[in-house]
């Protein structure tokens, strides 16, 4: 089963570590944190609150709020237009994709 | 804070618009939501073969570039990742900012463009599922691919340019399907009326295509897209068009992993067997609307003119609206990219310049002639009945519009 | 098809929308009372053509069905940003 999603090119853009769900890692300093997940192969961002089912980038410029999070503990972030930086910490905010609380669950 | 003018929207149009009215005495302040300037400049690059030979190349992003620091430089304030969620008064704009929470203006310019209609389809809320917008934006302006192996679903001007730069950026894209066939999606994605519209691309005729039959062939490429129709598909930069083939249905557990193809009648109607083929992302492609939201809680008139994308505000031919001190520019008044949203923001600039006892650089019906005149350069034709629409909307002007 | 969702927000599927026109509902605000979409995140920014487009084929004969129209705010507020 085939899926990805990757960086294009490498740029000489500065790179910076943030987290997503406790799991660290490499983005551009300045791009949408949703730019930096999707180049790190992570198409789903969270769960929709009413069905359950996996959601991820929808329209990509803040319209549908598909992409949202909680960043830096400010929750509903638009992650598609909101610029990462240096040790920023993005959570789901469904616990079975926050694999940090599930952790703590136990 | 207090400017002369606020405008909402830092595209193309509300920049052109910004530039102009500071050039000529105005204080200005423009509002995006959005992290840096441009609007949907962003994510376009492609290339113009009308365009004067050294003009071929439209890079959205570096004219956005020239535009924020032209207009930066001549002391716009430009707030992005700043949202107006609410206009009162005139003008009262609210903002989410730290510290500047309103600004008051004179003038209020929605230039707020437009948003994507959505494609809706059995499983397309599975991660992989995103809207043509979104894969433009993120092949040319995050230069992130969004799949491995990416399928578009609707054959439109928009998804035809976004299929060729996501080719030429070297992603695997599996090929072009319609959209399906439901009432959910409009009933208006048969293969011929799908033809139909493709010769509004002839302006877009991809760079190969020129090389491979000459530039004389582009005067066949609407004809030849037409008799693809016979034999089931045309092949674009080696991506496949299937002008017979409709997406029946996104599947995967977790995110996208395959779609069901469903090959059909020149006329829309089944045939035949459906073939399941892998990809992990799909991008949708069901046009653009006029983005009102904003505008609707001014109060001022709005007309739904189909032929322009459906509802606008109500607007004069020097972009007016019912409300004194409210202007419009861009594809809030009707989906035509970006040359004439250039020209609609000059336009606007000029008129208010106008109504606050100013000069522009140029006349008004100096800018009203750029207007027509980028309307005729522009290369991308998203709605084919543009010049139908203008004239239902002028005559309604005429009749309820005049203050 | 009938569980597609239509409104990606409020989890609204196609059959409920259905259902919603066959109670009776002729405008999108009808089947926003009867079923939630439009009144999510996005407030039919990206449903509301979908739902207009069944409407209208629903409909027939070229029927305009009326359309939701925005309010303040028109996008998702903290209280903070309104209180100050």
């Amino acid at each position: 089963m085939l899926s990805n999603s990757y960086r294009l090119d490498q740029t000489e853009q500065k790179t910076i570590e943030f987290y997503f769900n406790h799991e660290k890692l490499i983005g551009y300093d300045g791009e949408p944190i949703a730019a930096s997940l999707l180049a790190n192969g992570i198409k789903t961002i969270r769960t929709c609150e009413i069905t359950g089912e996996n959601r991820g980038i929808f329209c990509g410029i803040g319209h549908c709020y598909e992409c949202r999070a909680e960043v830096d503990g400010v929750p509903n972030v638009r992650t598609c237009l909101t610029p990462n930086r240096e040790g920023i910490e993005v959570f789901s905010s469904n616990p079975s994709l926050n694999k940090g609380e599930l952790e703590n669950e136990s | 804070m207090k400017v002369d003018v606020a405008i909402i929207g830092a595209g193309p149009s509300g920049l052109t618009a910004a530039i102009e009215m500071i050039e000529n005495g105005l204080t200005v302040a423009v509002i995006d939501e959005y992290y840096r300037p441009g609007g949907r400049l962003l994510g376009q690059h492609y290339e113009d073969p009308k365009a004067a030979p050294d003009q071929r190349v439209w890079n959205g992003k570096n004219i956005a570039d020239q535009l924020e620091k032209k207009a930066r430089g001549l002391g716009v304030h430009i707030f992005t990742n700043v949202t107006a969620w609410s206009v009162s008064e005139k003008w009262k704009i609210h903002l989410s900012h730290p510290k500047i929470n309103m600004i008051v203006s004179k003038v209020l310019l929605l230039a707020t463009g437009s948003a994507e209609k959505a494609l809706p389809i059995p499983g397309w809320t599975l991660p992989g599922g995103i809207s043509i917008g979104a894969a433009q934006t993120f092949t040319n302006l995050h230069r992130v691919a969004v799949g491995e192996k990416v399928l578009i679903a609707g054959i439109d001007p928009l998804s035809l340019s976004v299929m060729i730069e996501m080719k030429n950026a070297g992603i695997d894209v599996a090929g072009m399907v319609l959209p399906p066939i439901s009432p959910a999606s409009g009933n208006h994605h048969t293969p011929v009326q799908t033809v139909a519209r493709l010769k509004d691309v002839a302006g877009l005729a991809p760079n190969s295509f020129i090389r491979t039959f000459g530039k004389y062939a582009l005067a066949w490429f609407p004809r030849l897209i037409a008799h693809a129709l016979r034999f089931n598909f045309l092949k674009v930069n080696g991506v496949p068009i299937h002008l017979r083939k409709s997406i029946v249905r996104i599947e995967g557990s977790e995110q996208v992993e395959a779609v069901i193809l469903q090959s059909v009648s020149a006329d829309g109607k089944p045939v035949g067997q459906a073939e399941r083929m892998e990809v992990d992302a799909v991008c949708l492609s069901a046009g653009l609307y006029p983005l009102v939201d904003l505008a609707e809680t001014t109060g001022c008139t709005l007309v739904d003119i189909p032929e322009l994308g459906g509802v606008i505000p109500l607007h004069g031919p020097d972009m007016t609206t019912t409300i004194n001190g409210l202007f419009v520019a861009g594809n809030i008044t009707g989906i035509e990219g970006a040359k004439v949203a250039i020209a609609q923001g000059q336009l606007a600039a000029v008129s208010i310049l106008k109504s606050l006892g100013k000069n522009g650089s140029i006349t008004v019906q100096e800018a009203k002639m750029e207007m027509e005149k980028a309307r005729i350069q522009s290369p991308l034709r998203f709605l084919p009945n543009i010049d139908e629409g203008r004239t239902k909307l002028n005559k309604l002007w005429e009749k309820e519009g005049v203050i | 098809m009938n569980d597609m969702i239509i409104c990606r927000c409020e989890g609204v599927c196609l059959s409920e929308v259905l259902d919603a026109v066959e109670d009776g509902a002729n405008s999108v605000p009808g089947i926003k009372k009867r079923v939630r979409v439009g009144m999510g995140y996005c407030q039919g920014r990206v449903c509301q053509p979908i739902v207009r487009d069944i409407l209208e084929s629903k409909l027939g004969n070229g029927t305009k069905p009326h359309l939701q129209r925005a309010q303040n705010p028109v996008r998702p507020v903290i209280l903070g940003d309104i209180v100050r």
